[in-house]
């Protein structure tokens, strides 16, 4: 081995260049033992001594010359060795990246950096979601909290804490609202309009405001509360809020709440609530009637009944339900086609309060009706129960460990599908194609290929499947509503126009196939 | 006054599904996506307490901040250790980081510690310092318990001449010792003869002079080279040519004017100081220590006040904890090595010197010195104004006189705040020497160490149970 040494005179580079470049040198340049490049300065002379890089030359350079300092072979090719440490400092000038937009890991870092917000939206686990919120609204900021598994006592403190700070907490577990024309969560594109519209459930509120929407009425604001802001012990707390500002605002017209049915006492409180206003309000407590209401406020029974009487109190032509007499032409035909042990229905949703709705409207006629919504004697989590009715929510935490919501990821319905289509009594195969923001760009467009092959096994098996299809969403919605119906009647669906009237086809059939 | 949310335009955080934020995105809603981890590291408890003594805790963080900011170091003298230092008797060596026991002392240290004992003529032989040391008739004693600070092995002893910096703000002195320069120094362990006889130098020659031009100066204000040194291109840590130059205007000509020095000794003296482009490092150091001192016990206050290296362990104080420390094992640097030598050469990270970063210095204030920024393998100035934001989001405020010329002029980050070091999971970087694994070889690179996670997590704990109403 022999070092060799390569000065260039008054050729400066600082420290840091020189160790980047001798980095890549002993990565790229072959044949040497080993290799550095260092100005003359006295402290370098010993750095390269100890290294056994000093030769002779080195020991002449100065603070302002060069040194290349290899060791290699005796017959090594020392120009063209010269040569390549020339072309790597030449190369020093390597670019680095770009700044990227600095990551933000902490809500507080970003309350600090921006006092323009407004709203927090959180989504995290379920067990650190409380500890979010109350510092959204420590902070000032709206919360709209999508996470479950917050405990109503966390929630009751969280809208104690809001109510004082005249702050809204949308939830624990909301999944939609429209805040000055902005979808937030899961939520459709709808036209802007008169309404405000207050829910406690998530799908029940993207089914108000898209029949509105179908009618030509538009939202002005629709706000989720939470499935359990109605519980006694909250006391209807975001409600009764979003009350005081929808009464104040000069937007809104007609108030449309919806909730499942709550306890007298939270009844009483809105009713209560509702006195003070003089706008038209639609009260909506799905599936229950309320006596005894001021003037001002009509009582729907449901979903679509909740929307007709909107549009009236809007003056809006209603054209809800102009189809409905071809849907029952649909179901009478459907009847010649069953084989004989094809009596049930089998529901399967993909929307909480859409499957709410299919329970109750089904359960006026059948009783004994099995679903994961149910409690008590009819609770399953089977899709398929043997001599019964089913109605299943997809969405609900037993099918979604681990996976995303179906109405994020549809594939998680598709093998339930084909085990309803397998079972010999099934006669009608019930399902929501939920749409807009948030939702999968094409749901209708996957189901094709499932919906083809569940009625194929129905015909082998001698009979048909009667598919039944809701399409949530509206024409202004990515998806498109007019292009989703087309591809599930291009898999033999029937679709309606409403969930409630999907549920009365459905029911009709199996009215049809009871002995 | 009433919500007024329906009158507003949206302006959302989204922490958790970035779906959200996307669809928020595409109606072209100001939203910002906060890549969301546990509060307090996941400990809901701490979160919580923290939470609830938020304002309580940014508002005692506001008032060391201040005294941050407030801070004016001055350089008073060099004297004799032994003269200024409380407890530190002649058989007593003060080393950097918290404490160790010679067992767990990396060799570069142990190097130092009888190269300091040789130095002190504490001990025959080498074998002999280390038996003194095991059975405690050598006493160490980590340089923080003293307000003293070193670089690397950080060595302070009786006999060796020491700056001394005054907080004029506060009243209180910080101490460290003069700065060796490069290769064989006693700061990485090297201990022969060459490295005695400079230290002896030193405290004969060298120690004298300077505190002879100190007291012809009155007193040399050090904030104010640090904050002219940072806008030319020093981050005051790993790059000090324009601080060591500027104190150089300073001091040569008071050592040139000096009536009763030799011209030889003079002109030794002077080619030391100007042939030493870290000569500034130990003065921005005991500056630093001089700041942050007077933040000790400031209660409720979530503030690093210091962090340090002993080579094996890497320790942490925080304002409201006082003097407790929190250690744990440090980490390996990582940079550039001198020809000859590799990673697996390199030692843990080593020293007292990561006080700058708790003034906002070094590792924080990268985008001063977009040269040093390269030694982590990245080349633009982009990236060092990134390693300064990144700082920025574990920090409590900015300096008000340490500005960046590359950051239009904001201060540097200041005040890490251990709260927001967990809750980001970003720890500090620190821009730092790399020092030979084995005693006596010296400096062979130069790169950044991330502080550990550990101590700052134990620290969060300790600092919440100290929350009381």
């Amino acid at each position: 081995m022999k070092i060799y040494n390569v000065i260039r005179k008054n050729n400066y580079y600082d420290s840091v260049t020189l160790m980047l470049i001798s980095k890549k040198l002993r990565q790229v340049v072959e044949g040497l033992d080993d290799v550095s490049v260092m100005m003359g300065t006295p402290a370098n002379h010993g750095i390269l001594q100890d290294a056994n890089l000093l030769g002779e030359e080195g020991r002449e350079a100065g603070p302002n010359d060069l040194i290349m300092a290899f060791r290699a072979p005796e017959n090594v090719d020392m120009d063209a060795i010269v040569k390549q440490i020339d072309e790597q400092i030449a190369k020093k000038n390597v670019s680095g990246q770009k700044t990227k937009e600095l990551e933000i890991r902490s809500t507080l870092e970003a309350y600090k950096s921006n006092p323009e917000i407004n709203l927090a939206l959180v989504s995290v686990p379920g067990e650190y979601a409380a500890i979010e919120a109350e510092r959204a609204l420590q902070h000032g900021k709206n919360v709209f909290l999508f996470s479950d598994n917050v405990s109503i006592e966390e929630e009751a403190a969280l809208k104690a804490l809001a109510t004082q700070k005249q702050l809204l907490v949308m939830g624990p577990d909301c999944g939609t609202a429209i805040i000055n024309g902005v979808g937030v969560g899961f939520a459709n594109k709808v036209c802007s309009g008169p309404v405000g519209l207050i829910s406690a459930s998530g799908t029940g509120l993207q089914e108000v405001t898209c029949l509105l929407d179908g009618m030509g009425i538009g939202v002005s604001q629709a706000i989720g509360t939470g499935g359990r802001d109605l519980k006694e012990i909250i006391g209807a707390a975001t409600m009764l809020q979003t009350l005081d500002m929808m009464f104040e605002d000069e937007q809104i017209q007609v108030i449309v709440l919806i909730s499942k049915p709550p306890a007298q006492s939270v009844v009483d409180k809105v009713i209560a609530k509702l006195r003070l206003t003089n706008k038209p309000v639609v009260l909506c407590f799905i599936g229950a009637t309320v006596e005894q209401v001021p003037d001002n406020v009509t009582v729907a029974n449901g979903l679509e009944d909740a929307a007709i009487k909107t549009a009236e109190l809007c003056k809006q032509k209603i054209t809800l339900l102009v189809h409905e007499k071809e849907k029952q032409a649909w179901a009478q035909e459907m009847q010649k086609h069953f084989a004989s042990a094809q009596r049930y229905v089998r529901a399967l949703y993909t929307g909480g309060t859409l499957c709410y709705e299919a329970l109750l409207l089904l359960g006026e006629h059948f009783p004994a009706l099995y679903s994961n919504l149910a409690h008590g004697e009819y609770a399953t989590q089977e899709v398929v129960v043997q001599g019964h009715h089913t109605a299943i929510d997809l969405g609900d935490d037993h099918f979604t460990m681990g996976r995303p919501h179906p109405m994020i990821d549809g594939s998680l319905r598709d093998e339930y599908i084909l085990e309803v289509a397998k079972d010999p009594e099934t006669a009608v195969l019930l399902i929501d194609v939920v749409i807009g923001y948030g939702a999968a760009a094409d749901p209708a467009g996957e189901l094709i290929p499932v919906l083809t092959e569940a009625r194929e096994i129905a015909r082998k098996n001698g009979g048909t499947l009667a598919v039944v299809a809701y399409v949530c969403g509206t024409v202004l919605d990515a998806q498109g509503k007019a292009n989703q119906i087309a591809k599930l009647q291009q898999a033999g669906a029937l679709v309606t126009d409403t969930n409630a009237q999907a549920v009365r086809v459905a029911r009709q059939i199996a009215d049809g196939r009871k002995q | 006054m009433s919500n007024q949310l329906f009158h507003e335009n949206l302006n959302v955080v989204n922490a958790g599904l970035k779906l959200f934020a996307d669809t928020l995105a595409e109606q072209d809603v100001p939203v910002a996506h906060v890549s969301w981890r546990p509060p307090a590291g996941g400990n809901k408890e701490i979160a919580r307490i923290l939470d609830r003594y938020e304002n309580r805790i940014n508002a005692a963080n506001d008032k060391v901040l201040q005294i941050y900011n407030d801070g004016q170091p001055v350089l008073i003298g060099v004297k004799e250790a032994h003269t200024v230092l409380e407890g530190l008797d002649e058989k007593t060596i003060f080393h950097a980081g918290p404490p160790v026991r010679w067992e767990q002392m990396c060799g570069s240290m142990q190097g130092a510690i009888l190269g300091a004992a040789r130095f002190e003529g504490l001990s025959d032989n080498d074998d002999q310092t280390i038996a003194m040391v095991k059975n405690g008739e050598i006493k160490l004693s980590p340089n923080h318990h003293h307000s003293a600070v070193g670089p690397m092995t950080g060595m302070i002893t009786y006999h060796m001449p020491i700056f001394v910096v005054k907080n004029e703000k506060f009243g209180n002195m910080a101490y460290c010792a003069i700065n060796e320069g490069l290769g064989k120094v006693l700061r990485f362990g090297a201990n022969d003869k060459e490295v005695i006889d400079r230290l002896l130098w030193f405290r004969d020659s060298l120690g004298p002079i300077l505190d002879k031009a100190i007291q012809a100066s009155g007193g040399i204000n050090l904030k104010v080279i640090i904050a002219q040194a940072l806008t030319m291109g020093d981050e005051l840590h790993q790059r000090n040519i324009a601080a060591s130059s500027l104190f150089t205007r300073k001091i040569c000509p008071l050592i040139a004017a000096l009536s009763d020095v030799s011209d030889a000794d003079k002109a030794k003296a002077i080619q030391f100081i100007c042939g030493n482009d870290q000569f500034f490092l130990n003065l921005a150091m005991a500056s630093a220590k001089s700041i942050t001192d007077p933040a000790h016990g400031i209660q409720e206050s979530s503030i690093v006040t210091v962090m340090c290296r002993n080579g094996t362990d890497f320790g942490v104080k925080v304002a409201a904890t006082g003097e407790e420390w929190f250690v744990s094992q440090a980490n390996m640097p990582e940079g550039l090595y001198f020809p000859g030598y590799g990673p697996e050469d390199a030692n843990r990270d080593m020293g007292d010197s990561a006080i700058l970063e708790v003034i906002g210095l070094g590792g924080v204030a990268m985008a001063a010195s977009p040269a040093v920024v390269r030694f982590v393998g990245a080349g633009s100035q982009d990236d060092a104004v990134r390693y300064t934001q990144s700082m920025g989001s574990i920090s409590h405020g900015h300096s008000t006189q340490f500005l960046l010329a590359t950051m239009n002029f904001d201060g540097t980050p200041l005040g890490i705040d251990i709260r927001k070091v967990i809750e980001n999971d970003i720890v500090p970087v620190i821009n730092t020497g790399i020092a030979h694994r084995l005693p006596g070889v010296g400096q062979i690179g130069a790169g950044v160490v991330k502080a550990p996670h550990a101590c700052f997590e134990q620290a969060l704990a300790a600092f919440a149970k100290t929350l009381k109403d």
